[in-house]
């Protein structure tokens, strides 16, 4: 039983970091990645905001969601969302310092980011919380990957650093343009996945 | 009659120069949810520019408190969250118990387009809360604007992203992305660079 | 019964698709004449390039995707030479490929390649080129520069293209007849206005382009210009100085003229004229760069499924859109 819960976990947590990432899969958390990740410093510093408040958001709403109704709960998810943001951006201030004022506004708005929201809305209420545990962190890891991966590029390209991006490609387009390319090739890894098996699937 | 001028302008301004949507990226997830139910479009659009409205509206009065003292700058963003799901917690209770036909129909785009407001309004709280009422106001409205016209767009091309030409591993989703890429970087015609 | 869905152009008649890009080579080649006259073989071989990474492009995703080797139909190579008569003669010759590369890469194959692809591909890599490189899309070698170097970077006297100086409000140093000969600062094939005028019409003639949304397109433009000209002359100068600078000619002619990505309907397409007309004038009052018709493309077409759907809603002929 150990072994087959442990199985689980893992293809929670796999599916969530990166056969079905959340971002280029699911369409969640976009905006980061695309407007913010374009230099590896923003992408390392969201990608620590995002842990640092996904993890309390999905677990409070694994103990008390299925306590609100329905209704009023996506209320309580940004109310929720909004409250623990103030010790996530201490946290990453204090281990960071100056990431938080750095950030500008990319910062406060992961309290609105579409993926914690909705998976403290949908998925912890009714799931139990080594399921949650695993996707929250599974979540967390892929969307760093994505943002990461984005910022490195972006910042390879101009600059010749990974560090930063001036310039064309640390725009909006870039970053859609390039997280397409990304869901274009989970696609068709999740495709041949898919054929290997025989099973049907794949989509989000 | 110059007043009424710059109240359209700032609409139109949000609808397409300073369109922080199709320029900066922000909301993309909840146009393209918007646009896989094309009825729906207009009302979550209302919806949008209500919450905006009532945001905006919140917030110009909460300014005064809001401005003094650096402490309260980092408020800011989480008041703004809280104004708006407050916002959506009376609509949704209003519209629940006041016209529960209409809710059960159409309450499930409430909870994402109050969420849309948050994510709109807050490059501006970021910049300042200062917008004068009446600019905040005709800002909110260009926005449910900008939200109606990105996602009708995307209701009648997305469509076409699954044809048999198309590599499979393009086909749907990711072709869409690259979509608004492209789209974006027409709108970065106006705005030349970042917008915030 | 079954249907077969076809994709655009839709034509009728003897023509091909095939048929239709060598019209347009046609004319786009000859837009080549002069800039190769006049700076030696640079703009040719800045053409040729830009033509190869385009075919090699489209031939990579077709090999990609179909694991065959075909020719393409003219259409690629129709971008590379848009591509590279939009943007200056003396740009650095890694930027047209650069242009043509994204265009292709972004802009067509991940659609469907030809018939699929929801924007002007063209217009796609030259608003990438544009706002990646600025400073090399918007940067003219002053006319009398002479041969420029066949590789390698110009070092050449640069000067303000008539839509720049326009631009800041001011206006041009050159009379809108002089302008006529396109002996002025600007893109490669976009200042030879009686011969891009002339190509417009052969494509006319031949169908390959839609004069319809041409003539709502150029209406639009001087219209504007004449109620709002945007230095202090009078308005039939401003109509003649619109006209005559940036891209607005070539752009009305080869660009928005796309027969995939314009509407299908003849309704739409005068709307959708009308609309690029007045989104290329409002770009150019209000957008960052100097010229903005590439950009205004680019939303035109993006509004094309639209006009096309209002056009059968009116008319009662086409269903309501579906959930997906």
């Amino acid at each position: 039983m150990r072994r087959g819960l442990k199985k689980k976990i893992r293809i929670i947590f796999l599916n969530s970091a990166f056969f079905r990432n959340p971002v280029p899969v699911a369409a969640l958390s976009i905006y980061p990645v695309i407007a913010a990740g374009y230099s590896l410093q923003n992408a390392v510093e969201l990608s620590l905001l995002f842990l640092f408040l996904s993890v309390p958001v999905g677990f409070l709403f694994c103990l008390i969601g299925e306590m609100i109704p329905l209704w009023v709960r996506p209320a309580a998810v940004l109310a929720a969302s909004a409250v623990f943001y103030l010790p996530a951006a201490r946290l990453l201030e204090s281990m960071i310092p100056g990431a938080v004022a750095a950030l500008g506004m990319f910062g406060p708005l992961m309290i609105c980011n579409s993926l914690i929201l909705s998976r403290a809305n949908v998925y912890a209420p009714s799931h139990i919380g080594w399921a949650v545990a695993a996707d929250t962190l599974g979540c967390a890891v892929g969307f760093a990957l994505v943002i990461c991966l984005t910022g490195a590029v972006r910042g390879l390209w101009l600059s010749g650093s990974v560090r930063a991006a001036e310039g064309g490609v640390s725009l909006p387009f870039f970053g859609l343009i390039f997280v397409g390319f990304l869901a274009a090739f989970l696609q068709w890894v999740n495709r041949r996945r898919t054929l290997r098996t025989g099973k049907r699937g794949g989509r989000p | 009659m110059r007043t009424l001028a710059q109240l359209i302008l700032t609409a139109l301004a949000a609808v397409s120069v300073e369109n922080i949507l199709f320029s900066c990226g922000i909301g993309f997830s909840r146009v393209l949810r918007a646009a896989r139910r094309p009825r729906t479009i207009g009302l979550y659009s209302l919806f949008v520019a209500f919450f905006s409205l009532v945001s905006m509206t919140v917030g110009s009065l909460l300014n005064p408190v809001l401005l003094s003292g650096e402490a309260l700058a980092w408020l800011r963003p989480a008041l703004l969250a809280l104004c708006a799901a407050a916002a959506y917690g009376a609509a949704a209770a209003a519209l629940k118990f006041g016209l529960p036909e209409f809710y059960r129909k159409h309450g499930e785009i409430l909870s994402p387009a109050a969420m849309n407001t948050v994510v709109l309004s807050m490059p501006y709280v970021q910049k300042t809360f200062q917008l004068p009422l009446a600019r905040a106001m005709a800002f909110a409205l260009g926005t449910g604007g900008a939200f109606f016209l990105a996602a009708t767009l995307l209701a009648h091309i997305v469509p076409r992203f699954k044809n048999e030409d198309m590599p499979k591993a393009f086909s749907g989703f990711p072709a869409v992305l690259i979509y608004l890429g492209i789209l974006s970087l027409a709108f970065a015609g106006f705005t030349g660079g970042r917008l915030f | 019964m079954n249907l077969t869905e076809m994709k655009p152009p839709f034509i009728r008649g003897e023509t091909s698709v095939a048929s239709m890009m060598r019209d347009m080579l046609f004319a786009l080649t000859l837009l080549l004449a002069l800039p190769v006259v006049r700076y030696g073989p640079r703009p040719a071989v800045a053409a040729a390039l830009t033509v190869l990474v385009c075919v090699l492009c489209e031939l990579l995703f077709t090999l990609m995707q179909t694991k065959t080797t075909g020719l393409s139909d003219g259409s690629a190579a129709v971008t590379g030479m848009v591509v590279a008569l939009l943007l200056p003669v003396n740009a650095p010759l890694w930027l047209p490929c650069a242009a043509g590369a994204f265009a292709i890469a972004a802009a067509k194959a991940p659609f469907g390649s030809t018939g699929r692809n929801p924007f002007n591909p063209a217009a796609a890599g030259l608003a990438f080129a544009a706002v990646c490189w600025p400073q090399l899309v918007f940067s003219y070698a002053a006319t009398g520069s002479g041969p420029l170097p066949l590789f390698g970077d110009c070092a050449v006297q640069t000067a303000p293209s008539p839509a720049a100086v326009l631009k800041q409000g001011l206006p041009p140093n050159i009379l809108p007849f002089e302008m006529l000969w396109g002996n002025f600062a600007g893109p490669a094939g976009a200042t030879a206005v009686l011969v891009v005028a002339a190509c417009g019409l052969y494509l006319f003639c031949k169908r390959v382009a839609q004069w319809e949304i041409t003539a709502c397109f150029l209406l639009v433009v001087i219209v504007i210009a004449a109620l709002f000209p945007r230095a202090v002359f009078d308005p039939l100068s401003s109509v003649k100085y619109e006209l005559l600078s940036g891209s607005v000619l070539f752009c009305s002619v080869f660009m928005v003229t796309d027969p995939v990505t314009s509407p299908h309907t003849t309704a739409a397409r005068c709307v959708y004229g009308l609309l690029s007309g007045a989104l290329v004038m409002a770009f150019r009052w209000f957008g960052a760069y100097e010229q903005g018709a590439v950009f205004a493309v680019l939303l035109s077409n993006a509004a094309a499924p639209v006009l096309d759907d209002l056009v059968f809603r009116f008319r009662g002929w086409g269903g309501e859109l579906a959930d997906a």
